[in-house]
């Protein structure tokens, strides 16, 4: 019987035993992330690994060479307090989620962020890495990079970062199985990646009350105003309501959770802005997309619609990969 | 007039010896600068009137057969009116059968080498027969006017009037088309956006007009001086450089549509477009002024548009798995490569002069 059950939903399968990876480095965000992760319906026996990247107390060679015996000595005991603390901090997360019921392991890794988060990530064979967002300014953006950004580009599999919505207050408290109900926004443009977030999104074992709602962005060109144009070719008519089919199909050929999925075609100019827009509007808590990688230069010239959900969004963002996606 | 711009603006003199005093490099950085202005201004118009025209409530089935369409030929019409008026019937000529060419030859090409581009049939089985009719109109009129005409053979304004009466016929067919093909009852459910204020759309309005006049100003004699010092004529320039640059509008729309996956857009806007260069830009430069058509156009500028305008033809009605090729992509990029590279080798005007 099991085994026949497993076939008819290959989703839940899958899910089954998830590998997910959560970041942390003790901030309020990353706490944030931690406790959004307990609260989601993450198939139970899900595998989790905290880690943290402690970085070395940035020196200078020339400067390493001039410190007498006791500076070397204090710096070694701070760069070993650092490392203790970490120890410490990602031992008391881990032993939060196993409170919770959730298998949770701990590391702590030495080293670029970014690299080691997604070296583990590798070494793990992780399905998600999970991190908070910190709302780092513009300009610090700009300068600094962010780790969350460079996770979402760089990761061969998926990658989830969670961020508080505007005023939304998120507590640990409430017990998992409790009925929390997702708002979700799911972007679909008929690709693999985006039938393979479908397949995910719909395994969720979410409570009745969710909500998930499947877009389809159709791009306008708007230069010279051939949005108009567009709108008047039978051409584009016939397309709109092929893409509606096929979004419907594909949304049905799924059992999903809960009974409140509907689907929406829109039009705009550009396709990430009115999928952030859609969630705005929707008031969603998680925008889930299926993540089509590009080369560099692809990237660079047509900018990655991956890149500005990561960065744009207002509240928790899920970029679906197909596990180890080669980077062409 | 004190005002060195504006007196460039009035005086046709003046502004000839200003371009015949720059070196060759600034020449073509102002012919960019121009064909720049020409492709924005023609944006910011349409921008504007599209606006207004929504405003009043016009049915968008009318705005995008009428302004969007003219819209974006504009940029074209503005300098072969403007080439008529300052004596370069050539480049007037040239830059309307050179956008043809371009645009079919160069832009199509391009977008079915890329991308598989559906066969709208409702499109070519309309519009399609009156981009080749008007087409071999101009070209029938063009060797009618040889062979009666004991002078130099010319368009008169006649044929421009002509062209222009049959210009508000096609654009009225358009909009019947248009609501033929079903777009009239989708129409309500496009999201309405929001739109500028008026006097924005004024702004607008006048910012793209001076835009373009300003740019079509300068160009044409710009064009001119070059065409001179690379020792071609007038009209190779028109129908290579200035064709091109003044068909920006429709390359730009071109890669927005590869790279927003819709290429079928494209063939919509090159059939138009085509229609548009005889009917509109050739229409209103020769009701402007008598446009005197140089020998080459009968042995090579006509030809070459009608060989890339049938075989476009000749590639509809053999699509029938209803996609365009990638080979013809490459004939028509092939044809036009060769017809740019045997203007400026063969340099065909000297023989005939």
């Amino acid at each position: 019987m099991l085994t026949s059950e497993e076939h008819d939903s290959p989703g839940k399968d899958r899910l089954q035993d998830m590998n997910i990876l959560i970041a942390t480095d003790g901030s309020e965000d990353a706490n944030n992330a931690l406790n959004f992760m307990m609260r989601f319906p993450f198939p139970r026996d899900s595998k989790m690994t905290v880690l943290t990247v402690v970085t070395d107390i940035p020196m200078l060679p020339a400067e390493l060479d001039v410190l007498d015996e006791g500076q070397s000595e204090a710096l070694n005991l701070a760069n070993k307090r650092l490392v203790e603390e970490a120890e410490e901090l990602v031992a008391r997360e881990a032993e939060r989620l196993r409170e919770d019921g959730w298998s949770g392991e701990a590391m702590v890794r030495n080293g670029n962020p970014v690299k080691e988060i997604l070296r583990v990530a590798g070494e793990i064979d992780a399905d998600l890495i999970v991190l908070g967002s910190h709302g780092t300014g513009m300009a610090k953006r700009f300068l600094l990079g962010s780790v969350s950004d460079r996770v979402m580009e760089y990761a061969t599999c998926s990658v989830l970062i969670v961020r508080k919505k505007p005023g939304e207050e998120v507590t640990a408290d409430i017990e998992h199985g409790a009925n929390i109900s997702y708002r979700i926004m799911l972007a679909y443009d008929n690709s693999d990646v985006a039938h393979e977030a479908l397949e995910q999104c719909s395994s969720l074992q979410l409570e009745n009350n969710s909500a998930i709602k499947v877009v389809t962005i159709m791009p306008l060109i708007t230069a010279y105003r051939q949005d108009v144009s567009q709108h008047i070719s039978t051409i584009w008519l016939q397309k709109k309501q092929i893409m509606q089919a096929e979004l419907e199909k594909a949304v049905g050929s799924f059992q999903w959770a809960t009974p409140n999925v509907t689907t929406q075609i829109r039009e705009a100019k550009s396709v990430s802005d009115e999928i952030l827009t859609a969630a705005e509007e929707d008031g969603s808590d998680l925008i889930m997309f299926g993540c089509k990688d590009k080369s560099a230069i692809k990237s660079f010239l047509l900018g990655s619609i991956t890149h500005r959900l990561g960065r744009y969004a207002e509240c928790t963002v899920w970029a679906v990969r197909k596990k180890n996606s080669d980077k062409l | 007039m004190h005002n060195p711009v504006l007196s460039w603006f009035g005086n046709e003199a003046l502004l000839k010896s200003v371009v015949a005093d720059q070196s060759t490099l600034v020449l073509l950085i102002i012919i960019v600068i121009c064909i720049a202005m020409l492709s924005m201004g023609a944006d910011w118009m349409i921008d504007g009137v599209v606006d207004l025209a929504e405003r009043t409530g016009l049915p968008k089935i009318v705005i995008g057969a009428t302004v969007v369409s003219l819209g974006t030929t504009l940029p074209e019409a503005f300098v072969s009116v403007m080439a008529a008026y300052m004596g370069n019937p050539g480049l007037a000529l040239g830059n309307g059968v050179g956008s043809i060419i371009a645009d079919t030859g160069l832009i199509f090409g391009f977008t079915c080498v890329l991308a598989a581009v559906p066969v709208n049939r409702f499109i070519l089985n309309r519009t399609g027969w009156v981009q080749v009719g008007v087409a071999t109109l101009l070209v029938l009129i063009c060797i009618g006017v040889l062979m009666l005409s004991e002078s130099d053979p010319q368009l008169d304004r006649w044929v421009g009037i002509l062209f222009l009466a049959l210009l508000v016929l096609y654009l009225y067919m358009t909009y019947t088309w248009a609501r033929l093909g079903g777009g009239v009852l989708f129409v309500d459910e496009v999201p309405v956006h929001e739109l500028m204020s008026v006097g924005k759309s004024w702004i607008m309005i006048a910012g793209g007009l001076f835009l373009v006049i300003l740019g079509a100003r300068v160009l044409v004699p710009s064009a001119s001086e070059i065409a001179l010092r690379f020792g071609v004529p007038d009209d190779v320039i028109a129908a290579t450089m200035v064709a091109l640059g003044t068909s920006l509008p429709e390359l730009m729309t071109a890669i927005a549509a590869i790279r927003k996956g819709h290429p079928e857009i494209t063939v919509g806007n090159i059939v138009g477009a085509d229609v548009l260069n005889v009917l509109f830009v050739i229409g209103a430069a020769a009701a402007a002024a008598p446009l005197v058509i140089p020998m080459n156009f009968y042995y090579f500028h006509l030809p070459a548009m009608l060989i890339i305008l049938y075989s476009f033809r000749v590639f509809i009605s053999m699509n029938k798995d209803g996609l365009f090729h990638r080979w013809q992509g490459y004939w028509l990029l092939g044809v036009y490569l060769c017809y740019v590279i045997l203007q400026y080798t063969l340099n065909i005007d000297n023989a005939h002069q």
